[in-house]
């Protein structure tokens, strides 16, 4: 099966055909995956913003983060699902669109970021875990996830202009 | 507000930002980007109400800590709103998604308001308060905060969603 067979499927699947055909449910969708894309990107920037020492260093990172990533994880697992949904709406759109495509890898540098500081620059947080500025290479990992976040959202935004566009070529006018 | 609508669509203001291709997107983006910061502030006062986060801080520092950025994200909000409205006057002042999230907005704001003055005056009170009565707080305002981004996100489907209740017509 080739990716063009493959997207067909995806968009003649029941599930694609229910969103697609009952009243207000892309919308929903839609509103959902807005809650989760809020709630990753507003807990990340408590985080982004410890790790910058921002405004203060005053509170344990450890303690920040560890009250804050347990519900970016569970908003990005709500994204994850209600993300796929709305590609099932119009795969061959999508897959093709290249605010789609940019938003993907911009998604996929957010993680390996994320990994890069979760099995290697934490392991000296013992060192400046409270009271001091965190050193370069943590200050890095959150300049770098809130502009790659940033982005994400900004080209999350931009791929339903595209769409609506392709509907409409005077919608976005 | 029709007429209205269809006055501000045709001020100099209005055309020149509807013939721009970035101010919409820009704007949205902005307005995303507040929610991001609004939200994820209600979420985690919340939390800390409800006792699951942040017991290593009292709830009044907690909701101090919180406030500049609830009310700063809320500014910026305001103004993107207004930008947007005045962009694209009839999408938005004559769909009832959007005065149905203004209407759950203003309670929204005015539960934050009165959250505010009481911690102020007997965060003892909150600290103690029954777990039934935190908890119902702390759930009660996430819901209402997503009830407002789900009407935002429906102004974009008003006749969809409401039907021959919409009044986009």
């Amino acid at each position: 099966m080739d990716v063009k067979e493959l997207l067909v499927a995806v968009a003649s699947s029941g599930l694609a055909t229910w969103i697609n055909t009952t009243r207000g449910a892309f919308a929903v969708v839609e509103a959902l995956h807005v809650i989760a894309t809020v709630t990753v990107f507003g807990t990340i920037l408590i985080v982004d913003l410890r790790l910058l020492g921002l405004p203060t260093a005053t509170r344990r990172f450890t303690a920040v983060a560890g009250e804050t990533l347990r519900w970016t994880w569970a908003a990005f697992s709500l994204a994850a699902i209600t993300g796929p949904l709305l590609f099932t709406t119009n795969p061959a759109f999508y897959f093709g669109n290249f605010e789609f495509r940019a938003k993907m890898l911009l998604l996929l540098l957010a993680g390996i970021n994320m990994a890069v500081f979760e099995f290697h620059t934490i392991k000296t947080v013992a060192l400046w875990d409270i009271g001091k500025s965190p050193p370069a290479s943590a200050k890095l990992a959150g300049t770098l996830s809130l502009v790659l976040w940033l982005s994400v959202i900004t080209f999350g935004r931009l791929i339903g202009f595209a769409a609506s566009a392709m509907q409409d070529p005077f919608a976005t006018l | 507000m029709h007429s209205f609508a269809n006055w501000l669509v045709n001020t100099t203001l209005s055309v020149a930002l509807a013939k721009s291709s970035w101010v919409v997107p820009a704007m949205q983006t902005t307005h995303i980007v507040a929610i991001a910061i609004l939200f994820s502030s209600v979420l985690m006062v919340g939390l800390r109400v409800m006792g699951w986060a942040g017991r290593d801080q009292t709830l009044k520092a907690t909701v101090e800590r919180f406030c500049p950025w609830f009310w700063g994200s809320l500014v910026i909000l305001a103004m993107t709103g207004m930008i947007l409205i005045v962009t694209e006057p009839p999408r938005q002042l004559l769909a009832i998604s959007f005065w149905l999230k203004m209407s759950i907005l203003a309670i929204a704001i005015a539960i934050a308001v009165l959250f505010r003055r009481s911690i102020d005056r007997n965060a003892a009170y909150w600290e103690s308060a029954a777990r039934l009565r935190t908890q119902v707080f702390g759930i009660g305002i996430f819901c209402v905060w997503c009830l407002v981004v789900f009407l935002g996100r429906f102004i974009a489907f008003d006749e969809q969603i409401w039907g021959p209740f919409s009044t986009l017509h």
